[in-house]
């Protein structure tokens, strides 16, 4: 009989928003959230019906492909490396697309590499995860920085330009070249600033982000100076993904 | 004396100027206000004996008594030394000349003067001790060196060498480069501050709100040279263009009175202002491209009724909904361009009287200018590009001996721009300088390519504080790849490598990192898949990449279940 059936799950249904959320999602559940995640990181396609996340990638998900070769699926076995050092799911994805990854592997391998799920589950996977969690504060805190500088800096030229103040946040946040932010501080500022319109644009990058390192941003965000990264709205769609993802019929 | 001509071999030695009895007079004065001056000038071989010149009797008298004196208490007093000619002229031990008592004594005589001390203020009295070192090292060659060089040369005959000449002139030499370095006390620079007390720290980086640029060395500081290292037709001077521009407009945004400043040895004007008003304003390349005149050019920009298809792609305008046209991003660059960016033409066209005949010193003089005219300090210097600027240099002197040997001052180029531009104007300065394309022609565009790759670039990055190395573009995507090969005060935190964009439409460079990956299998930079577009937020089920749903909506008891992998 499986927890759901129990009502286990139902009894934390508004926790969705704690730490140790994943512990609840079964072996299957946790592979596809994995599965979703790396390539939502890799290709950008952060939406579950999008193409590439709906079709089926033999070398990764397992089966047999075009010459008869069979292939073993490789979410598990980044599951079980994740359990098998107690990580943060989320995080561990995270890590491998974060500096952290590219520092790790240009030291192993002497220059750039493109990443592949295998990589998630490798020797050097557990490096990579320490140094993310590492340097994630005083990177997060750089970044936050530069962003609020090139924010500034869009906002003194443009206003007498863009008079409504909804356009000019709008223009700044989405502003590519000028502004030098991530997806998470461009909803940050948007949402700061109440521009739904920018703040709708870039809260699933964000959510995904937030949903990812939460831990990390929590205690950043616990800092006075640092409260108005995490919006409400933010949390609102992390604990929907999450609840999607709990009640996964996998 | 222009040192570095005399030894290029242009002109011969120039004569120093003479000594004036003011001059000796301030020298003297020196010595008692800064006994570490006087300290140098023992160990080079002063004595009271050098002022053997008319009218320095008193001055000669003076310091015949001031050494003793420091010698054994390693500082002198008005009173010590009042009270020392007193006590020597009682025992008869000195007899001044009555001219001599007048110069030395008497109310506004030397030693009234020579004991002031230096001036309360830091500045004041760094500038007097450079003084008196100048004067020093003037009185020193003129009558230790010259003197010793005549008197040997006046007592040999025509017809004869001195015996060991050799070792004579290298006593000379000796001499004459220590007097040189005069003033050069060995001093720790890094005396390490108890708590609290005033610490040096390096200077601060400042955003350029360039993604791969701050990503990476965390942003500029003043006194820093970057090398910007690029095939031919790699994006070099397009990078520079943007970055320029950029710092022209953060000035303008932040109110600094401050000056990008853009040198171009390459072409002049004609050929180098559209690129400085696409990256300012994001106006389409195509834009300045075949126009008869000014009228054809202003009639088609674009306004807010005739926008343009590419006006919706370039980076600045991709949320879709607010978009300035050609007219208003004109307009609204043309405000900072016009006060925070000067383009110098160094094309050595005629039209600029053939400026740029390359050298720092030509820079130097030329931001001076700049500066007093403009009244606003230099923020950036952009030189585009080294070999340029090095090799106009050297075909304007007559040495020819390190002409196949462009490495050579190639190597010093970095360290002169820093010590005589970056540093006296607390500036950056970008120097792009050409990869040698037989060197790197077998790196591939998804590869990074690094200084260390070209031979002549070697030499080039060994004293820039960072480096910026790009490949040439990948021809399907025009995405380049960039490596921080030397990277001097910072290690980034994701390493050094990254993928840059050169925009299609418009000047512009971008960080794409976020859109374009290296695919180690197609061995080439691919794009990473479109995102789909996204639902509107009413639709959906809560479901990742779906717009929040609201919140009065019934959850569905049964999720969706993936047509994809899993069902």
């Amino acid at each position: 009989m499986r927890l759901q059936e129990v009502g286990v799950t139902e009894k934390r249904d508004g926790q969705y928003l704690d730490h140790d959320w994943y512990h609840r999602l079964t072996a299957r559940q946790l592979e596809a959230y994995i599965r979703y995640l790396f390539i939502a990181l890799k290709e950008n396609a952060y939406d579950l019906d999008s193409p590439a996340q709906v079709q089926t990638r033999i070398q990764w998900d397992g089966g047999t492909d075009n010459f008869g070769t069979k292939r073993k699926k490789v979410w598990n076995r980044i599951a079980t490396a994740i359990r098998r050092v107690d990580a943060i799911p989320g995080t561990w994805l995270a890590a491998h697309f974060s500096p952290a990854f590219h520092a790790v592997r240009v030291a192993e391998n002497k220059g750039f590499i493109d990443n592949r799920p295998e990589l998630l589950c490798s020797h050097e996977s557990i490096e990579v995860y320490r140094q993310h969690i590492d340097n994630f504060d005083s990177i997060t805190l750089e970044r936050c920085a530069a962003a609020e500088f090139s924010v500034a800096t869009q906002m003194n030229l443009l206003q007498s330009v863009i008079k409504n103040p909804d356009d000019l946040i709008l223009y700044i946040v989405a502003d590519k070249t000028n502004v030098n932010a991530t997806p998470f501080f461009r909803h940050a500022f948007a949402a700061e600033a109440g521009c739904q319109r920018a703040v709708n644009r870039y809260i699933t990058q964000a959510a995904l982000e937030y949903d990812m390192n939460q831990q990390l941003y929590d205690a950043l965000a616990a800092r006075a100076e640092n409260a108005w990264w995490i919006s409400p709205q933010l949390k609102q769609v992390v604990e929907s993904n999450r609840k999607y993802w709990s009640a996964y019929h996998g | 004396m222009d040192e570095r001509n005399w030894e290029n071999g242009r002109n011969g030695p120039l004569p120093e100027m003479s000594l004036t009895i003011e001059e000796l007079q301030a020298l003297v004065c020196g010595f008692v206000s800064y006994p570490t001056i006087y300290k140098s000038a023992a160990r080079i071989g002063f004595s009271s004996s050098l002022f053997n010149g008319p009218g320095e009797a008193a001055l000669a008298t003076f310091m015949a008594l001031f050494t003793p004196l420091h010698d054994e208490h390693n500082i002198v007093t008005k009173n010590m030394f009042l009270t020392h000619i007193t006590g020597l002229v009682n025992n008869h031990s000195l007899v001044l000349a009555p001219q001599v008592r007048e110069q030395m004594l008497e109310e506004g005589g030397l030693v009234d003067l020579a004991f002031v001390g230096p001036p309360a203020s830091v500045d004041e009295a760094r500038g007097e001790r450079h003084y008196i070192q100048s004067i020093l090292r003037r009185f020193m060659n003129a009558r230790l060196v010259n003197a010793g060089l005549k008197n040997i040369l006046s007592t040999t005959t025509d017809n004869a060498a001195p015996s060991e000449i050799a070792t004579v002139l290298d006593r000379f030499r000796k001499q004459a480069q220590a007097i040189k370095f005069v003033g050069n006390e060995a001093i720790n620079a890094a005396p390490m501050p108890l708590p609290g007390e005033n610490i040096i720290l390096p200077p601060l980086a400042r955003p350029t709100t360039i993604s791969w640029i701050d990503n990476y060395i965390g942003g500029v500081r003043s006194g820093d040279v970057i090398g910007l290292l690029g095939p031919y037709a790699g994006g070099k001077t397009t990078m520079l263009s943007t970055i320029a521009t950029r710092m022209a407009q953060q000035y303008a945004a932040h109110n600094e009175n401050k000056l990008s400043v853009y040198i171009c040895y390459e072409d002049g004007a004609q050929k180098m202002n559209w690129s400085f008003y696409s990256a300012a304003a994001h106006i389409h390349r195509d834009r300045f491209k075949n126009k008869i005149d000014s009228s054809a050019f202003w009639a088609e920009l674009s306004t807010q009724e005739t926008l343009r298809a590419y006006e919706r792609n370039i980076p600045s305008n991709r949320n879709g909904e607010i978009i300035l046209s050609e007219t208003e991003r004109w307009m609204a660059a043309a405000q900072w361009l016009n006060r925070h960016f000067v383009f110098l033409d160094f094309s050595a066209s005629a039209s600029t009287n053939f400026r740029g005949n390359g050298g720092v010193q030509e820079i130097v003089a030329t931001l001076e200018n700049l500066t007093d005219q403009t009244q606003m300090e230099i923020g950036c210097v952009f030189i585009d590009y080294a070999v340029l600027l090095v090799n106009r240099e050297m075909s304007q002197q007559a040495s020819t001996k390190y002409q196949e040997q462009v490495w050579r001052p190639l190597q010093m180029l970095p360290d002169e721009l820093k010590t005589n531009v970056g540093i006296p104007f607390g500036c950056t300065v970008f120097l792009a300088h050409q990869l040698a394309q037989n060197d790197i022609k077998n790196i591939q565009p998804h590869r990074h390519v690094s200084h260390a790759d070209a031979q002549g670039s070697k030499a080039f990055a060994e004293n820039v504080h960072a480096c910026l190395c790009l490949n040439k573009p990948d021809p399907e995507t025009y995405v380049s790849t960039i490596h921080w090969s030397k990277i001097r005060f910072d290690r980034p935190a994701g390493g050094p490598f990254g993928l840059v964009k050169i925009d299609e439409n418009v000047v512009d460079v971008w960080n794409a990192e976020d859109e374009y990956y290296i695919n180690d299998i197609a061995r080439k930079i691919m794009r990473k898949n479109e995102a789909s577009p996204v639902a509107a937020p009413t639709a959906g089920a809560g479901r990742p990449g779906r717009r929040l749903q609201p919140l009065d909506r019934a959850e569905p008891s049964q999720p969706d279940i993936d047509t994809g992998f899993l069902s």
